[in-house]
């Protein structure tokens, strides 16, 4: 967190206004307040650092071997194997998930089925191998759907996965140290100082705009381009809760619900989503699945599909229900 | 305030107000920069004295893209009664888990908001595992009562579970 706060220079400054040490200082104090500030949850390289946001994400492609898309490949996702049906393994990068003084693995992991969701409910697992391989299992439901059964199978198909892991040691600066501006100095004998000033500035503005735009929106793919939280109305249809990102939700037919984004992505293979179905009690079994399932501007679209468990009816079937959505993509 | 890169200077030179305007303009320019999606404390100047603001500290994301905390339990099922022993988690403040039975833990939270939760079962060669996550928000902290099934018997069994919550102050 940073050491002092920043100071606005105000009012700003008019013809013959005298120029003071004071004001000098307080330039380079506040371009080194938002230096701290930035350095919380950023390397300084303008890379983010945070456990909140996945340093590995994005998707695998089934195959033998499967392949990956994924974002920020210099922390992971340089080699899968699908050593069995529906097992995937992928690996991370040296230090990146640390152990804590039990030896137990610091990391929290999603994934998500993508393949043959339209027509069966699919789960995944996660199993970290070491602190550098983790596996992710899937299966599918083997009973069809309004049938009396639960049987379930191991099934091979893409997968999204997203590992969050503690964030790195936080980076030193990289701003040019200076010397305090005092009292009767004339600028000129301090000219390197205004050079660091605006070096510092520069040099904050560069790792800012690695993943920042120059309005402060985030560019990174690791970070989700939308989310959505959406329940079912009477109509039937859905409506939306709280969402950010998205243009339009509809109800395609019962447990199918379409999400269109405001922007646009353009590959379904670089497009991602995590999703969880929220329960009408916490003792009613559903899963809820997502893919990605068009591109293009305005038609950039993910669709979700819901499945409940009856225990005292006819297995599993589809249904409506609310739930909660992040998707990513380029 | 728009940014604009300075000059840097090698001998003497006469520096006038509005070069002095650009250097204050492009300290707020990054400032507002980083204001849009991240914590700069109540009074948006990152005083490190002064109340924190959504209950983040300075320089935490916020933005309702990016997870507000995330979690992973370990639940110890040696003991008379099983605990979810936290092994990853933050930024965001929450109580530890209180067992609602086999297979159902209340994870509550310091927030204003709870937008939705995501969880994964964690397995040694155990498959069969779904994580269902019901979201409560409301007066106090709100929560989340997560389910973690055997989707195979189907039946709430003890497991080992990560959660990704998002949320959002008020």
């Amino acid at each position: 967190m940073p050491n002092f706060p920043y100071v606005p220079i105000n009012p700003a400054r008019v013809r013959k206004d005298p120029l003071g040490p004071q004001t000098l200082n307080q330039l380079h104090e506040n371009i080194e307040a938002v230096d701290q500030l930035s350095r919380v949850e950023h390397l300084n390289d303008g890379t983010h650092n945070a456990l909140e946001v996945p340093w590995v994400l994005g998707h695998i492609i089934d195959g033998a071997p499967p392949t990956g898309a994924l974002f920020n490949t210099a922390y992971g996702g340089s080699t899968f194997t699908r050593p069995v049906t529906g097992a995937y393994t992928f690996d991370v990068a040296s230090g990146l998930v640390t152990a804590d003084s039990l030896s137990r693995l610091q990391f929290s992991a999603l994934a998500n089925p993508v393949t043959g969701i339209e027509s069966k409910p699919r789960t995944t697992t996660i199993e970290a191998t070491s602190a550098t391989s983790f596996k992710v299992r899937q299966r599918e439901l083997s009973t069809a759907l309004g049938v009396v059964g639960n049987a379930w199978a191991d099934v091979n198909g893409d997968l999204d996965i997203a590992l969050h892991a503690k964030a790195k040691t936080p980076s030193t600066s990289l701003l040019t140290s200076r010397l305090s501006h005092r009292r009767n100095e004339y600028l000129t004998e301090q000219a390197t100082d205004w050079n660091a000033l605006v070096q510092n500035q520069a040099t904050l503005r560069k790792a800012a705009l690695v993943e920042h735009d120059s309005a402060g929106a985030h560019t990174v793919n690791r970070i989700a381009k939308a989310m959505v939280w959406v329940r079912p109305t009477t109509g039937p249809a859905y409506s939306i809760t709280a969402s950010q990102g998205v243009s339009t939700i509809s109800r395609v037919s019962l447990g199918v619900i379409e999400v269109t984004l405001t922007g646009t992505m353009t590959a379904l293979t670089t497009m991602s989503c995590f999703v969880e179905g929220q329960p009408s009690a916490a003792s009613e079994l559903i899963v809820v699945n997502g893919k990605a399932f068009s591109t293009g501007a305005g038609t950039t679209k993910f669709r979700f599909y819901c499945y409940l468990y009856d225990l005292l009816g006819p297995g599993w079937t589809r249904v409506d229900r609310p739930f909660f959505a992040v998707m990513f993509g380029a | 305030m728009a940014y604009l890169k300075l000059f840097k200077v090698e001998s003497d030179f006469a520096l006038g107000f509005q070069t002095l305007n650009q250097a204050r303009d492009n300290g707020e320019a990054m400032k507002d920069l980083y204001d849009v999606n991240h914590s700069l404390g109540v009074d948006g100047y990152m005083n490190p004295y002064g109340l924190i603001g959504g209950l983040l500290s300075i320089g935490r994301h916020d933005d309702r893209l990016i997870a507000r905390t995330v979690l992973r339990f370990a639940v110890d099922t040696t003991l008379p009664t099983p605990v979810a022993v936290p092994l990853v988690g933050g930024p965001m403040t929450f109580a530890p888990p209180v067992r609602l039975g086999v297979g159902q833990w209340q994870v509550r939270l310091l927030n204003s908001q709870l937008i939705g939760a995501v969880g994964l079962a964690e397995s040694n060669a155990i498959v069969d595992r779904k994580v269902t996550c019901l979201v409560a928000n409301g007066s106090g902290s709100p929560s989340i009562t997560v389910s973690t099934w055997n989707v195979a018997t189907p039946a709430l069994a003890d497991f080992n579970f990560d959660l990704v919550v998002w949320a959002y102050s008020a």
